[in-house]
């Protein structure tokens, strides 16, 4: 086991030496803790897996934590492709493409308006510039009920109203205080010398911000990935009132399929729709994850 | 960097480049989501396109959030040209703030006024007397299930109404170490319950003094007094699962025999008949009381006013005649296990024992009252289920504070 | 004009903050004094909404249960996400394992969480059926039925969404501290528990003040979580404000009594965040002056 060392993070090794190889009971004991919260972890993820692979009429007769006796992906099949999520019974897939038609936009969008506003933020002293930040900060407690109407009636007069373009718009939006806020404090914990040199070469605004500092932003760029990624695909209620029908996102055919209150339910496709749905976030952070706390250690953590 | 920012220019140009809507569509906004659901309203769908519509599916589960969606549309200025609710109140002020347009001519041309229950006609016309509505399918909401393997093992008689024999009934099944009372515990689902208690217990005056005159006198009377007695009496019969149960687990249990009885509307008839078990035979049921008041209990479509159209477009026009004719209610209602609305269609061959009750009931006069919530406001038919669902879980609530807490919320604006 | 770039580049946001969160909030505030049902319309009532509202029983339990939640989920992500992050970091095996498996919850939605524990906990189906069909019959695990335990269950399944990102934010703080610390440390002959809580906690100062903003952005906003396990539930034990709000906007068709409710919301947000913002700009403003000599 070793962890590069990036060039801008601190030392990784603080207590020297090769993992103790005897067994001690500070050993067994920190193994214990971490099987016992592994498990709290794992619990429900299980169950739902387990409840997707059983029958219906197993699920009916049996408890979630019992593995299923003969597992079957039927129930996978039928949320992907044959669930009725209303009239259409072609399951989740339906939603797939949009969110991609979603969140690709927004994550690209959400990178170049974070690291432009963190950059200004960073080292162009304007009076106005904190007033900006601070609203930003506040903005980003905002519970979404307080904007559904008054921008629901802006977004129609703008005409973005039931658009693509309208609801990427809102999502770059209501990621922006937290975007903004990892690229500022990373490019602070940069040493200030970069920008200062850069200066005195005579370099501009703009020159100075993509010749430098955006080629140095990769470690903060991939935790705002991970971030926003997780953010915009697992909204529902943007995408429900602003995206209009067709462009509803895989979220809003999860909860036609879960959230029936008036008709009969099917647990294990529920849970299988759930799992797909959740699928593409979950294999960016296993994927990414060690990027993702490489990131921070790089400094999106300052004061 | 500069590929990324390219590959997100192309992905919101493919965006931009997505099927706009045309002029024909016809969205309806519904939130039947499951399948019986889906299969009924296909049966509406595929005749509209028949007719020459071009129906654009938008389906929402969860009627709060079907709600939210079609309202904020109508606040964008884009509302779709339908949208399903059950019946309620919220049109009168829609109807105010001019959003909804009457479908009268179709109503009129299709005889809705003379076939249809006087309380039914009520419930779907405006405050100038014209429809604006169309009813899709009736329920019985205060319906009882029981298991009658069960019942018949124990010997027990199908009671008449919530009295001493009903409690005998349950003591029989408690004894025998079963679940009496398959209950679902939320604020969604007690409104079933105690209505059926109430309406059981008070008939049609009481119903009309407590919800439409909201009379403080009879919200305190002695009726009132002896529902929320009875509702707090079968606290005792019941797991404690029931805490915010679906109502389709609660039928499961009863149909698998581990509980006896649900109170729960004639909707979920489709979920024992789903389970195999046959009317009659495996399950039975009974409106409770001794004589048959059922409540109104509707699935509507309503239409919203087209910018551009002072009244109903042609293809709204069209869709509500559909919904109208008998022949087609028929054919809509079986999947779902439903009532048509109109008295002059027919059941459908599918329908069973339990279906026929409600059929009976609902076509023999004066046992028809409205529903509550074409009479009180969403909130305070909110406020009275959280109050009412309160009582339900907290057993330290005692009767006097439930009925201050109901009259606070029926009586406040 | 100086910084003309700059301050062309900041624009867009600027105007995008002005609009829409200002905005916004203002049109909430205007609306909450106004009598509107199921329609905004601004046909003006004074102060009855506000009088409204703290007369509602379950708006005064909402509020008690977003503190609840305040305090139990920061207080529970950080004290966890701590303790996760002190044990991966002793050097154990799997690492990399034991590390996706605490972090990968919190890329599930709150829905998907809430859905998930709500099955786990449901006492037909899930674990108190298990352990009742292993031979227990008197086993109960009532905690999501139980009027007074149910708000902590959506505080613990909260904290095991969020606990993660805490790890994470901390492992990295952890693993920026300087081995000369650690060898003083050893040199002291401290015990470990000691420094972990007297030496190292205050040096991760920053890391855990952008988890205490992190985490608290979720506080107020807490709906889906309720939604999806209790629906309010039981009675209206698990009420929160969020919910109360969008539920009177659009089931209740009570959009004065809602905006209201999310005026006070906000209010609680300033209350809190100014002092805190007046501390660091003060802070900064010091250490900037300092270093500036």
């Amino acid at each position: 086991m070793s962890e590069q060392v990036l060039p801008l993070a601190a030392s990784t090794a603080h207590h020297d030496g090769p993992r103790p190889a005897t067994f001690s009971w500070e050993r067994a004991g920190i193994y214990a803790f971490l099987l016992v919260a592994a498990l709290f972890f794992l619990l429900p993820i299980y169950t739902m897996v387990s409840t997707s692979l059983k029958t219906m009429a197993e699920v009916r007769a049996t408890n979630v934590l019992m593995p299923p006796l003969a597992p079957t992906i039927e129930a996978w099949g039928a949320a992907w492709s044959q669930a009725c999520t209303g009239l259409d019974c072609g399951g989740v897939q339906v939603g797939f493409l949009n969110s991609l038609k979603i969140v690709v936009p927004v994550v690209v969008l959400s990178i170049l308006v974070g690291a432009l506003n963190g950059y200004v933020l960073s080292f162009w002293r304007f009076r106005g510039a904190n007033l900006v930040f601070t609203v930003l900060m506040f903005g980003a407690f905002i519970p979404l009920q307080m904007v559904l109407y008054p921008l629901v009636r802006l977004w129609s007069s703008l005409g973005l109203y039931g658009s693509l373009p309208g609801l990427i718009a809102v999502h770059v939006i209501f990621g922006l205080p937290v975007v903004t806020l990892m690229y500022r404090n990373f490019y602070a914990g940069l040493p200030i010398e970069i920008f200062k040199a850069a200066r005195v070469d005579g370099a501009g605004f703009w020159r100075i911000f993509w010749s430098i500092f955006v080629p140095m932003s990769a470690p903060i760029t991939i935790v705002v990935v991970i971030w926003q990624t997780t953010g915009a695909w697992n909204d529902y209620i943007l995408g429900l009132t602003f995206g209009g029908r067709e462009n509803a996102p895989m979220t809003v055919q999860l909860n036609n399929i879960i959230a029936s209150q008036t008709g009969e339910r099917q647990f294990n496709v529920e849970m299988a729709a759930t799992m797909l749905t959740a699928m593409v976030p979950l294999l960016v952070y296993m994927v990414s994850g060690r990027w993702f706390v490489r990131g921070i250690t790089a400094g999106a953590v300052k004061g | 960097m500069r590929t990324v920012y390219l590959a997100g220019i192309s992905a919101l140009a493919l965006g931009l480049a997505a099927n706009p809507a045309t002029a024909d569509d016809f969205e309806v906004i519904h939130h039947y989501t499951s399948q019986t659901e889906a299969e009924a309203l296909k049966v509406i769908a595929d005749k509209f396109t028949e007719a020459g519509g071009t129906w654009v599916d938008n389906a929402v589960a969860g009627p709060p959030n079907t709600r939210r969606v079609y309202t904020t549309q109508m606040q964008a200025g884009q509302p779709s040209q339908a949208y399903s609710t059950v019946t309620n109140r919220d049109h009168l002020d829609f109807i105010d703030q001019g959003m909804l347009t009457d479908i009268d001519a179709a109503a009129t041309a299709g005889n809705w006024r003379e076939n249809m229950p006087q309380p039914l006609v009520d419930a779907i016309s405006g405050p100038d007397g014209k429809i604006y509505i169309a009813p899709m399918a009736l329920y019985t909401p205060n319906f009882v299930f029981y298991n009658k393997g069960v019942f018949d093992r124990l010997g027990i008689a199908e009671p008449v109404g919530f009295g001493d024999d009903f409690f005998a009934a349950l003591d029989a099944v408690k004894a025998d170490g079963l679940i009496p009372l398959a209950f679902s515990g939320d604020a969604f689902n007690i409104r079933f319950p105690f209505e059926a208690i109430l309406l059981e217990k008070g008939g049609p005056d009481v119903w009309d003094q407590v919800w439409n005159q909201r009379s403080d006198e009879a919200i305190r009377g002695d009726v009132v007094r002896s529902a929320f007695e009875t509702l707090g009496r079968l606290r005792d019969y019941t797991d404690e699962g029931n805490i915010g149960r679906a109502w389709n687990l609660s039928a499961n249990l009863v149909s698998s025999g581990e509980a006896a009885v649900q109170i729960m509307g004639s909707w979920a008839d489709g979920e024992y008949r789903a389970a195999g078990l046959v009317a009659g035979t495996d399950f039975g049921c009974f409106i409770p009381g001794e004589r048959d008041y059922v409540q109104l209990h509707s699935d509507v479509m309503v239409f919203p006013k087209q910018p551009g159209s002072e009244g109903p477009t042609e293809d709204q026009l069209k869709l509500a005649s559909i919904i109208g004719d008998p022949a087609v209610e028929t054919l809509y209602v079986a999947p779902r296990g439903a009532l048509p609305v109109r008295r002059d269609a027919a059941l459908p061959d599918n329908a069973d024992a339990c279906l026929t009750i409600g059929y009976d009931a609902f076509n023999a006069d004066g046992n028809l009252v409205p529903n509550p919530r074409s009479l009180i406001t969403q909130q305070q038919d909110g406020e009275y289920r959280d109050i009412v669902n309160e009582f339900w879980a907290n057993p330290d609530m005692s009767v006097d504070e439930v009925i201050d807490g109901f009259a606070y919320a029926l009586e406040a604006s | 004009m100086k910084n003309l770039s700059a301050k062309i580049a900041l624009a867009p946001t600027a105007l995008v903050a002005l609009v829409v969160f200002v905005g916004c909030i203002a049109w909430t505030v205007g609306l909450s004094f106004t009598g509107s049902r199921s329609i905004p319309e601004f046909s003006f009532v004074g102060f009855e909404q506000y009088v409204a509202l703290f007369g509602s029983p379950r708006w005064l339990v909402s509020l008690r249960n977003m503190a609840i939640f305040g305090i139990g989920f920061v207080g529970g992500c950080l004290v966890l996400g701590y303790l996760l992050a002190i044990f991966i970091d002793q050097k154990v095996r799997a690492e990399s394992a034991l590390r996706t498996i605490f972090l990968y919850p919190y890329a599930l939605s709150y829905i998907v969480t809430g859905f998930a524990w709500q099955w786990f906990l449901n006492p037909q189906l899930g674990l108190q059926k298990f352990m009742q069909d292993l031979g227990w019959t008197d086993f109960t695990f009532r905690l999501l039925i139980d009027r007074n335990l149910a708000i902590y269950t959506i505080v613990a399944a909260a904290i095991w969404h969020g606990a993660g990102l805490v790890m994470a934010l901390v492992l990295a703080g952890l693993r920026g501290i300087d081995e000369d610390i650690w060898k003083a440390i050893n040199i002291e002959g401290i015990p470990k528990w000691r420094a972990y809580l007297s030496i190292i906690l205050p040096m991760l100062g920053p890391s855990f003040a952008t988890c205490i903003l992190l985490l608290a952005f979720g506080v107020i906003r807490n709906y889906d979580l309720v939604v999806a396990m209790t629906g309010g539930g039981p009675g209206s034990a698990t009420e929160v404000p969020a919910k109360f709000v969008m539920d009177y906007l659009f089931e209740r068709q009570n959009v004065g009594l809602a905006s209201a409710g999310a005026t006070i919301l906000i209010l609680t947000v300033v209350a809190v965040a100014a002092p805190i913002w007046y501390a660091r700009h003060w802070q900064t403003r010091r250490a900037a002056s300092a270093s500036k000599g």
